[in-house]
């Protein structure tokens, strides 16, 4: 295997990019506000990221197939609206959370049969099955969301409880939430990186075509990729009950320009253009540390949703651009070695 | 003898679809008639119509982006925006033709940078809309801070856009069938729509017989725009006041008009978006003279998109199998 030398001009690729705008955003924010710079602050900021990045991760390899999913945020929202009708009518908090992750898979199921089966382009089928989620959700809660007394303190610890180091004499309480999704990515990673299965969903998001005729099992794993995606969405619904102590029927709006700014802002991170795990657990952190400094220095939030466009667009950019440039660079190689040149 | 058999079948497929799908339609309208006596009255009809005027209106915008093979995540978006630049200069006592311009004004300038982002440089168009219309909702939101505004809204005539009536047909209706018949003749009827199909089948294709693809690209998107920011202003006059997050309601029904419509009549139209569009709409408003509450609505156009779409999928599946046993001899359908 090649050895890949490592040189500090390699940081300021492109690929890199989002991340030096993050720190950037940081030390900004730092120096600008106190309160930001708190580490309960800093923590608090990246376990509120992991609900959302826990809801987009299905997402990520979705569109990494070169697929598409809408039905992230009504799922959430029909997960958490079982959990708390479940909880409501004196089920154990174990059991409504399985029930919501089963529901999850139903509709997961739904929209892989719809596209496997019956041959439907997947956004025309998620949008489908998100308004029928979506309005499962209300008819749970005849329009209005469940409020719940009490949320179980095992629920309650996983959300919000931290794990306290010892961290140059001072205590420092890590998120467990962090650390579970923390394990959940690192799995995701390697699932992603080192498998086959990881190969096939690039592939097929490359060339569909070329990834059908090298005998990639498409349609197991399309099936497998939405289940999985609506388990996850399903999963960060329950969480949010745990944050609101209620189940809302309507995650519109934000979370999902949210969830697919995290998505897509990290599809700009390490691979290049594509969507990857690692990418999206940054580009979550980023939406949230933007928001939760907005909000410290009185910024009214819809300032960040013009921020987070901006970024999307410039990121998109810039990855199209150095394509080119590659694509170019290539062209006038070949020029060179006298190969035959394709037309444009 | 054989060839005129199959080729009077494969005919029929695709009529038998449309007959299907009218067939439905009248099936629908004969239950809701059955069921209350309120859904065949003209009253109800005009109301029934007034509604279809704004998704209609919004589907017949998506369908020439959908025509030139992309997809907009932005349009609900900027039609925020467009409505609240309309209402802002309307409470800035503005007469409402002049604020109703510089807001379609608005809303098409986000249309004709997603084509400019999607069309020139290239980019992905799911992200590129979506990343334009989170930045025309943030932007929506500067005129006031988010809050509703309702100055001068009794005052200044701009109700009438959407309460005014000529000769008894509300104004709504009167739009809604101007600009099918425009979008139908330009579509379908001249050598543009023709280009604009091209440039959505095959786009090298399309460039090496002469056709400027980023143009209809851009237009494409600019009239998308153009119809969800005037049908957003349309509700933003009958609600009497500009609400931030009116427009979000819009995305789900205009792609469920089309893919119905495509389903019927196997590619996007704008017959295929209109009927589609009607069906979905004449749906919740029988539903809605039920007593159903306001969140069945998207289980409606949820499941009328799927059960379409799995009807026409089953059609196809029928019509593809017919043909395969009879024809052994190979070269038989390219003869005339």
């Amino acid at each position: 295997m090649k050895k890949n030398k490592f040189r500090i001009s390699k940081l300021f690729q492109p690929q890199y990019l989002l991340i030096w705008i993050l720190l950037l955003m940081v030390l900004v924010f730092s120096y600008l506000s106190e309160p930001f710079r708190s580490p309960e602050n800093l923590l608090e900021i990246v376990r509120s990221a992991c609900i959302n990045a826990v809801l987009v991760l299905g997402l990520t390899w979705i569109v990494a197939m070169g697929e598409i999913d809408v039905t992230f945020p009504d799922i959430a929202a029909l997960g958490s609206m079982v959990t708390a009708l479940c909880v409501f009518n004196g089920l154990s908090w174990g059991l409504s959370i399985l029930i919501a992750l089963a529901v999850g898979v139903i509709f997961g199921l739904f929209s892989g049969v719809l596209i496997n089966v019956f041959k439907f382009r997947s956004l025309i089928a998620t949008i489908g099955v998100a308004t029928i989620a979506k309005s499962t959700a209300y008819i749970l809660g005849q329009g209005t969301p469940i409020y719940l007394p009490k949320v179980s303190p095992s629920v309650y610890l996983i959300v919000y409880g931290k794990l306290d180091f010892n961290f140059f004499g001072k205590n420092i309480g890590i998120p467990i939430l962090f650390l579970v999704v923390l394990a959940l990515y690192l799995v995701a990673a390697f699932l992603q990186n080192q498998t086959k299965l990881g190969q096939y969903l690039y592939a097929l998001g490359e060339n569909r075509q070329a990834a059908l005729e090298a005998g990639i099992p498409e349609k197991p794993i399309i099936f497998s990729f939405f289940v999985l995606s609506a388990m996850l969405a399903a999963a960060g619904g329950v969480m949010n009950v745990a944050t609101y102590s209620s189940g809302q029927p309507n995650f519109q709006g934000t979370y999902f320009v949210d969830g697919l700014t995290a998505v897509f802002l990290g599809a700009l991170v390490i691979k290049a253009g594509k969507p990857n795990v690692i990418g999206t657990l940054i580009g979550a952190i980023l939406i949230m540390v933007l928001g939760n400094a907005m909000t410290l220095l009185g910024v009214p939030f819809y300032i960040g949703l013009i921020i987070k466009g901006i970024l999307m667009l410039v990121g998109v950019t810039v990855i199209a651009l150095s394509k080119v440039q590659v694509m170019q660079r290539r062209r006038a190689e070949r020029k060179l070695e006298g190969v035959p040149v394709p037309a444009d | 003898m054989e060839r005129k058999t199959s080729k009077r079948i494969s005919l029929s497929g695709d009529t038998i679809s449309i007959i299907v799908f009218f067939l439905i339609l009248a099936m629908v309208m004969l239950v809701f008639t059955l069921l209350t006596d309120k859904f065949l009255t003209l009253e109800n009809f005009s109301k029934l119509f007034k509604y279809l005027s704004n998704t209609a209106l919004v589907a017949l915008g998506l369908t020439f982006v959908v025509v030139v093979g992309h997809s907009d995540m932005s349009f609900h978006f900027v039609s925020c925006f467009a409505a609240m630049t309309m209402s802002f200069f309307i409470g800035k006592g503005l007469p409402p033709i002049p604020s109703i311009l510089i807001g379609l004004l608005g809303g098409v300038m986000y249309g004709v940078l997603n084509g400019i982002a999607v069309g020139k440089y290239k980019l992905p168009d799911m992200i590129a809309t979506i990343a334009i219309g989170s930045v025309a909702w943030g932007t929506a939101y500067l005129y006031s801070r988010g809050n509703y505004i309702y100055k001068n809204f009794l005052t200044s005539g701009i109700i009438n856009l959407a309460d005014g009536k000529l000769y008894g047909i509300p104004y709504p209706v009167i739009y809604l069938f101007v600009f099918y018949i425009l979008a139908f003749i330009v579509l379908h009827r001249s050598k543009y729509g023709r280009r604009f199909y091209a440039t959505g089948s095959n786009k090298i294709a399309a460039t090496f017989s002469g056709i400027n693809i980023q143009r209809y690209i851009i237009v494409a998107f600019a009239l998308c725009t153009f119809f969800a920011s005037f049908a957003n202003m349309l509700m933003t006059a009958a609600q009497g006041n500009g609400n931030v997050k009116g427009g979000l309601v819009l995305l789900m029904p205009a792609y469920a008009s089309i893919f119905v419509g495509i389903s019927v009549f196997k590619k996007a139209t704008v017959i295929g978006t209109f009927f589609g569009a009607f069906l979905i709409v004449m749906m919740q408003n029988g539903f809605t003279l039920l007593n159903a509450p306001f969140y069945i609505m998207d289980l409606i156009v949820g499941a009328t998109l799927i059960l379409a779409i799995i009807l026409s999928r089953i059609e196809i599946k029928r019509k593809v199998k017919q043909p395969s046993p009879a024809s052994g001899v190979p070269g038989l359908e390219t003869g005339d």
